[in-house]
């Protein structure tokens, strides 16, 4: 699917762009969550650009402490994107994405993305870990 | 023109067109059968098929002299659960997974999670052999997808104007 190789190309220029600027000093251009900004909480996604600078300057442990979620789905949503994308470059019989799961393990990350959500807003130890820090 | 149909994971066929839909209505072939015939580029459920007109709808512009995948059925793609005969292409139905939970996680959850919803929906259905069914929650995680996509890009687009503008500061 050409929307997905396009996805990871985007992805590629974002982390390049994050590599200099970093988000939280304000260097960065790209929109803060806009939900955490109307409602104070935090989103399964929030402090995934702080994450992304950390990761495109190679400091993991940082990156895990802004986004947790992001950083373990990373390995996954990679390869599927790099797998859709060399089956699409590869062109003539492709019929949509590839990557085939078994349903449960669909769920399983579903609840995986609520739970850190609900989580990462108890404001008490050790949940408050998982919320940017 | 003469049509092939999928039973017990083989190959049957060929028949007429008028026999394939006498066998729809008694009930010999399942409207979730697959069924094909030259032209198609690949099996398709018979109650999808028989639902149009014919031609236009199902003929593709790579006409197949073959039947894909030689004399075989298509096999099951890796990680069809429960599926062991593999009469079922499943690879056909694109669950959107990787998609929905990228556009969760990287800018809306709100048109996100019924993407991420539907598309497991997806691989239970296949496993299933609820094939109609499938490929209506496939549909689905599709059309929450692309509105999450959207939704963000215009969001972006619309935060680097307003910042562009000078209403609202980095």
């Amino acid at each position: 699917m050409s929307l997905l190789a396009a996805a990871g190309l985007a992805s590629l220029l974002v982390l390049f762009y994050l590599r200099g600027n970093d988000p939280a000093d304000g260097s960065s251009f790209l929109p803060p969550c806009s939900f955490n900004k109307a409602t104070g909480l935090h989103c399964p996604g929030c402090g995934g650009t702080r994450a992304g600078h950390a990761l495109a300057n190679f400091r993991i442990g940082e990156a895990f402490r802004k986004n947790a979620l992001l950083v373990m789905l990373l390995p996954f949503l990679a390869a599927g994107v790099a797998i859709e994308g060399t089956a699409w470059m590869k062109g003539a019989s492709y019929r949509g994405p590839r990557v085939r799961l078994p349903g449960s393990l669909s769920w399983l990350i579903l609840g995986l993305i609520l739970g850190f959500w609900i989580l990462r807003n108890i404001p008490l130890w050790p949940f408050e870990l998982l919320a940017p820090h | 023109m003469d049509w092939y149909y999928a039973k017990n994971g083989e190959r049957q066929g060929p028949i007429s067109e008028a026999s394939l839909r006498s066998m729809l209505v008694t009930g010999e072939i399942a409207q979730t059968d697959l069924v094909w015939r030259e032209g198609m580029p690949d099996w398709l459920p018979a109650g999808e098929v028989m639902g149009h007109s014919g031609e236009d709808s199902v003929t593709s512009n790579r006409p197949a002299q073959q039947p894909p995948g030689g004399s075989q059925i298509p096999q099951a793609g890796i990680g069809g659960t429960g599926m062991s005969g593999g009469t079922i292409p499943d690879e056909q139905i694109p669950n959107y997974l990787v998609q929905s939970i990228l556009v969760t996680i990287f800018c809306c959850w709100p048109f996100g999670i019924p993407g991420i919803v539907y598309a497991a929906k997806v691989e239970g259905l296949v496993a299933r052999g609820d094939i109609r069914g499938a490929m209506e929650a496939s549909r689905k995680a599709k059309t929450w997808t692309w509105i999450a996509f959207t939704t963000g890009l215009a969001a972006v687009l619309l935060y680097l104007a307003l910042v562009a503008l000078g209403i609202v500061a980095l």
